[in-house]
């Protein structure tokens, strides 16, 4: 026999919506795709409200359907197929009061090259701050596999933000003009 | 794709950062007691130890960590659409109409 969500669930839901929209976004770089597993990830949880053991980590079995839902899909489709050139950076310029969103924009466009699996491990762990063994349960792996996905992606990241910032480490102007002016030209822009 | 146009914000940070590490040890000399701005330096640190201990990795690993952090902390924080909301009074209305027609 199904059972409704209790209060106490459907307010949980509704206080994670924020965290899984972010999670969800990092997941599959394109809004609508990750509003539509956001939903999807509402409705399974409703659904499956009597799976739920309360007093459990609420957040954690969320991010569990979601990144399913999220897997199960992206074996279907490539992620390069659904995900649009720069969606994220349209998506957040569309906030212009929030401060530092360029930034912001490029640093989403380094996450964005990482494998699904090691962005995964790394949200969860540095961005939404579960601990190891949380993350590995999330993911459904050993703890060993999230900590090595976790380096690696840190590691990739750092050549990644080497490659988008020259002039922070390597202060060299006279390359980042030419740098500079290539892409204009390379645009027609001079 | 625009590209950037405010290149090296965090390189301007992390200049800051080694003025604001570096501002105690003066501090330190003359005994104006402002320790508290720096807590984790301490007043022996030379500046040759100081630059030994900024690995490069780590200072990397720190900007990558607080990056990460801020540019997630604003995809959370971005509004949540209405349909949210109405998914959910939907779900609700669904369960009290099942209830409705079984009694």
């Amino acid at each position: 026999m199904k059972q409704r969500p209790s209060a106490k669930l459907q307010e949980g839901l509704l206080a994670a919506i924020p965290n899984l929209r972010a999670f969800a976004l990092s997941l599959c770089g394109n809004s609508d795709r990750a509003d539509d597993l956001v939903q999807e990830t509402l409705v399974k949880a409703w659904d499956k409200a009597d799976s739920f053991e309360e007093g459990t980590n609420l957040k954690a079995w969320l991010f569990t359907i979601l990144r399913n839902a999220y897997f199960s899909e992206f074996r279907k489709f490539r992620r390069e197929v659904l995900d649009g050139d720069g969606e994220y950076a349209a998506r957040l310029s569309v906030h212009p009061e929030q401060h530092g969103h360029l930034d912001l924009a490029d640093f989403l466009r380094s996450l964005d090259q990482l494998p699904a699996e090691q962005r995964e491990a790394l949200i969860l762990v540095a961005a939404e701050g579960f601990a190891y063994e949380e993350a590995a349960e999330i993911c459904g792996c050993a703890v060993g596999t999230i900590k090595s996905r976790v380096n690696r992606a840190r590691n990739r990241l750092s050549e990644l933000m080497q490659i988008d910032h020259p002039q922070e480490f390597g202060p060299d102007s006279a390359s980042e003009a030419i740098v500079l002016g290539g892409s204009l030209a390379s645009r027609g822009g001079v | 794709m625009a590209k950037r146009v405010e290149p090296g914000r965090s390189g301007e940070d992390r200049n800051n950062e080694q003025q604001a590490r570096l501002r105690p040890r003066a501090g330190a000399s003359v005994g104006t007691g402002q320790s508290h701005e720096e807590d984790t330096v301490s007043s022996t640190d030379t500046y040759e130890n100081q630059q030994r201990s900024k690995d490069a990795s780590a200072d990397l690993g720190d900007a990558i960590g607080s990056q990460l952090r801020t540019a997630y902390s604003e995809l959370v924080n971005q509004p949540v659409p209405d349909k949210f909301m109405m998914l959910l009074e939907q779900l609700k209305k669904r369960e009290n109409d099942g209830k409705e027609r079984k009694s």
